[in-house]
């Protein structure tokens, strides 16, 4: 890591019809806004030679945010908040970010970093509390599941993924928080859980065709706390 | 009857999970003009999906002109993918425009931008997703007119009874006037008839309702057309060309799509028209005559566009862009410009003749993956029917040249059932692969290493209006697959030289709709009803609903691609015209055939093609080119 640049980490929602961009889309929308933002940014001295910038995990195709982050490395100390406004100038309302912080650059990657997420999910009004939780818990005893990722088949270990859940009640009917937490193998999606979750016991044909789902935070998990994202636990600092 | 205008995207939106790459449906794009007050509405449509239609140079540059029309706003329209299109006919959702999210059917114009022949059957898939009816004589009086213009309106023929009017040439000044016009007529109350006579009176616009096609013995069997009554319609219809190409806007695309386009960069159109004069190019032969854009406006366009648009790479886009009289400083100049942001500059296909040292170098960004030439045959004999005036010897060194400068892999793009070809000529293509292969290892290394491969890419034949090929019939289909097999057994076994070739059976289809006349139109609308669309896309291709459909209409398809014309004969598409001379292209053919070649008329003295003397134009050159 090149001590000289500054890495200026962003936060932004991904709202409205942009949540149906994937995340290929977002990444070159999000790097075009930067370029016409006109910032000094970093540029990788590989083959290829592209914008020095960290994503946080991907979105399914979808799913909105009030969450997601991008690190920027930049080669001029800007002043946070005028770089926070320049690029929100740029930017796709939808996607326009509304924080900006300097983070040490010794800091991991961001994808991996921000390991842990917060969904809710809306499981529709034709939805009973009780067989949501007859459906989360045995999925969690039966401990995996397989969906279909395009053509291909994805095995997902729920004990690795799941970290908690709760039901309320709303005015569109039953909403599920869901938190889960990604692993080197991969992220466990929210809505392919609760589909297996659902067809195992019978009721998959309840669900609607369109299971609105939001990221509602992210964060690093560390030693079993949460870290917030432009938070740092204390050995991290150490840049 | 038209449809009402309202914003009617609450009717995608819920579909939008359920398909693939909901991004082609979500307009706000960033440049994307939101603001559609009209209170003329237009909408330009590409009858593709997203991704191959909105690179669309011509959509771009009616979409800026229009919307910078007092009283007219212009959107834009894609034909959905077959996901899509299924859940809307299920649901009854008519086709939408972008912006607005308005149905098409609202619309006082929707203009359609034909850029190949295999779009006609999307056309109709377009027409009828929108609920307009298909033929223009089945329109009722409110319905929305339907314009269409681009390089496949050159042979408009079997869709004539689709377009209320045709636009011919350049397109900057003439749909201003077609829209403005229709406003103004429609204001007056001017009934559908009438407007549409009005509209012939504008040159360069084609009004096929007012013509009617006769076959004699000094014809085709298609016939050609001639205006219904004396006077109503122009009996040959010119394009109109804009001499002052460099007043134009250079960067006509201004919208940033969000997902991958299959042109996903920004795009310069650097100069208009070549005058090489290749004889089976149609755009060679209906761009004429050249203009280039100055170095200056080029540079300074480029670089407020790239900041203005945020893309990492700008194509400098043409029909001949190394042949631009001030190609070299070009290049220099813009390598200057985009150094540090790993930006990068891209040209399409190179000029081999033009492709000298320091271009190869100013290139800039360092990312070169593949250098595409097209020598388009085998052999010199060839090479000069066809008047494609490069020799063996610049093809070796632009690929020295290429190899030199850092690329590793070439491309080279050729041709097969040109006029007078054999086997040898065919033969010859895997040989040359093989020198430049030979080059590569040369200059980089023999290891696995070195990376260096040769991809070939033949292509078929397709004999288009307006060339000095307009009269030779295709090769037949049985005899495209024999000498396919014939290259694919001279080629040395060598993992690092790769042959791909085009589908007989698509570039038939596309024979056949670039010969036929009116009379084809109902083996195109057969063949939609049989359920042909995206014909250009090798998954949806069907070649046995065109036989079938031809069949049905009492054609046989092949017969139609094949056919050869006399060369005196009145063609079916004699009545429009790009300017050029059938007394230069009945030249050209004869030359071609004596394997003698015709100069460039940008190099050395004019070439007698007509264009420049019928239309008043004339090339404008920055520098001289050599
Ligand atoms: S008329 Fe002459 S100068 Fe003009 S484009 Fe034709 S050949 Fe060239």
């Amino acid at each position: 890591m090149n001590a000289s640049l500054f890495r200026l980490r962003c936060a932004y929602p991904k709202s409205g019809r942009l949540s149906f961009l994937g995340h290929l889309e977002l990444i070159s929308t999000v790097e075009r806004s930067v370029r016409r933002a006109g910032l000094p940014f970093a540029v990788s001295n590989g083959f290829a030679r592209r914008m020095r910038i960290q994503f946080s995990s991907a979105l399914p195709v979808g799913v909105s945010s009030l969450a997601e982050y991008f690190d920027l490395f930049l080669t001029e100390r800007l002043d946070e908040d005028d770089a926070l406004a320049t690029i929100a100038a740029y930017s796709p309302a939808p996607l326009r970010p509304v924080r900006a912080r300097y983070m040490p650059s010794s800091l991991p990657a961001l994808e991996a970093w921000l390991d842990r997420s917060s969904w809710t999910l809306d499981l529709g009004p034709s939805i009973d509390g009780a067989l949501a939780e007859d459906a989360i818990a045995a999925l969690r005893r039966k401990g995996t599941f397989t969906y279909l990722r395009g053509a291909k088949e994805k095995t997902v270990d729920v004990s690795a993924g799941y970290v908690s859940h709760a039901l309320s009640e709303g005015e569109g009917g039953l909403s599920l928080a869901l938190a889960t937490l990604s692993t080197p193998s991969g992220a466990m999606r929210p809505e392919a859980f609760v589909r297996a979750a659902f067809d195992l016991v019978g009721a998959g044909g309840a669900l609607p065709e369109y299971l609105r789902c939001i990221r509602v935070a992210q964060h690093h998990l560390e030693d079993g706390a949460l870290v917030e994202p432009y938070e740092l636990s204390l050995p991290k600092l150490v840049d | 009857m038209r449809a009402e205008r309202r914003d009617c995207f609450h009717l995608i939106e819920p579909l939008l999970p359920l398909v693939e790459k909901p991004a082609r449906y979500l307009d706000h794009e960033w440049g994307a003009c939101e603001e559609q007050d009209g209170p003329f509405h237009v909408c330009m449509v590409y009858a593709d999906v997203y991704e191959i239609g909105q690179p669309n140079l011509g959509i771009a540059i009616l979409y800026n002109e229009l919307n910078g029309c007092e009283g007219i706003s212009c959107e834009r329209a894609f034909l959905p993918w077959t996901d899509m299109i299924s859940l809307m006919r299920e649901r009854g959702i008519p086709l939408l425009s972008l912006e607005s999210a308005s149905p098409l059917a609202s619309f006082d114009v929707v203009g359609f931008t034909l850029a190949h022949e295999l779009i006609m059957t999307n056309v109709l898939e377009v027409l009828d997703l929108a609920g307009i009816p298909q033929v223009g004589e089945e329109r009722a009086e409110d319905d929305p007119i339907i314009i269409a213009g681009g390089p496949s309106a050159w042979n408009i023929e079997p869709m004539a009874p689709v377009f209320d009017a045709v636009l011919l040439g350049d397109g900057e000044e003439s749909i201003k006037d077609v829209c403005r016009r229709i406003r103004d007529l429609r204001a007056e109350g001017v009934p559908r008839a009438q407007i549409l006579r009005e509209l012939a009176k504008i040159q360069c616009v084609y009004v096929p309702s007012l013509y009617t096609a006769v076959v004699d013995g000094g014809s085709t069997r298609w016939g050609y057309a001639v205006p219904i009554e004396p006077g109503i319609a122009p009996e040959v219809v010119f394009k109109r060309c804009e001499p002052d190409f460099a007043s134009t806007e250079p960067i006509a695309q201004r919208i940033v799509p969000y997902l991958e386009t299959v042109q996903d960069r920004l795009s310069i159109e650097v100069l208009r028209g070549c005058a090489r004069g290749c004889r089976f190019c149609q755009a060679g032969m209906t761009y004429r005559p050249v203009r280039e854009r100055s170095l200056e406006q080029i540079v300074d366009a480029t670089s407020k566009a790239l900041s203005t648009c945020g893309y990492d790479e700008v194509s400098l886009s043409s029909l001949s862009t190394t042949d631009h009289s001030q190609c070299r400083e070009m290049l220099v100049e813009l390598g200057k410009l985009v150094d540090d942001k790993g930006i990068r500059v891209s040209l399409p296909s190179q000029r081999l003749d033009s492709f000298g040292v320091d271009m190869a170098a100013a290139v800039a960004g360092g990312r070169k993956s593949s250098l595409t030439f097209a020598p388009e045959a085998g052999t010199q004999r060839l090479r000069d029917v066809i008047n494609k005036n490069v020799t063996e010897d610049d093809l070796e060194r632009a690929a020295r040249n290429a190899f030199e400068n850092g690329w590793r892999k070439v491309k080279l793009y050729y041709m097969m059932g040109l006029p007078t070809e054999t086997d040898e000529d065919i033969a010859a293509i895997p040989a040359t692969a093989a020198r430049v292969l030979e080059i590569g290892r040369e200059v980089v290394g023999r290891g696995r290493k070195s990376g260096i491969s040769v991809s070939v890419s033949v292509a078929v034949l397709v004999p288009k209006a307006f060339t000095p090929f307009q009269w030779c019939g295709q090769l037949p289909r049985e005899e495209v697959v024999r000498r396919q097999m014939h290259l694919l057994e001279s080629t040395p076994k060598d993992s690092d030289i790769r042959i791909t070739y085009h589908d007989a059976r698509t570039s038939l289809v596309e024979g056949a709709l670039s010969r036929m006349g009116r009379a084809g139109f109902p083996i195109i609308r057969r063949a939609w009803e049989r359920g042909a669309r995206f014909d250009a896309w090798t998954s949806e291709f069907s070649f046995e609903t065109w036989v079938e459909a031809a069949r049905d209409a009492g054609y046989d398809l092949e017969d139609i691609a094949t056919e050869s014309f006399d060369i005196d004969a009145r063609l079916p598409w004699e009545h429009t015209s790009p300017g050029i001379s059938k007394g230069f292209l009945q030249r050209e053919w004869r030359r071609a055939l004596a394997g003698v070649t015709t100069a460039d008329c940008t190099m050395a003295s004019c070439a007698g093609c007509g264009v420049c003397p019928s239309l008043g134009v004339s090339n404008v050159l920055q520098g001289v080119r050599s």
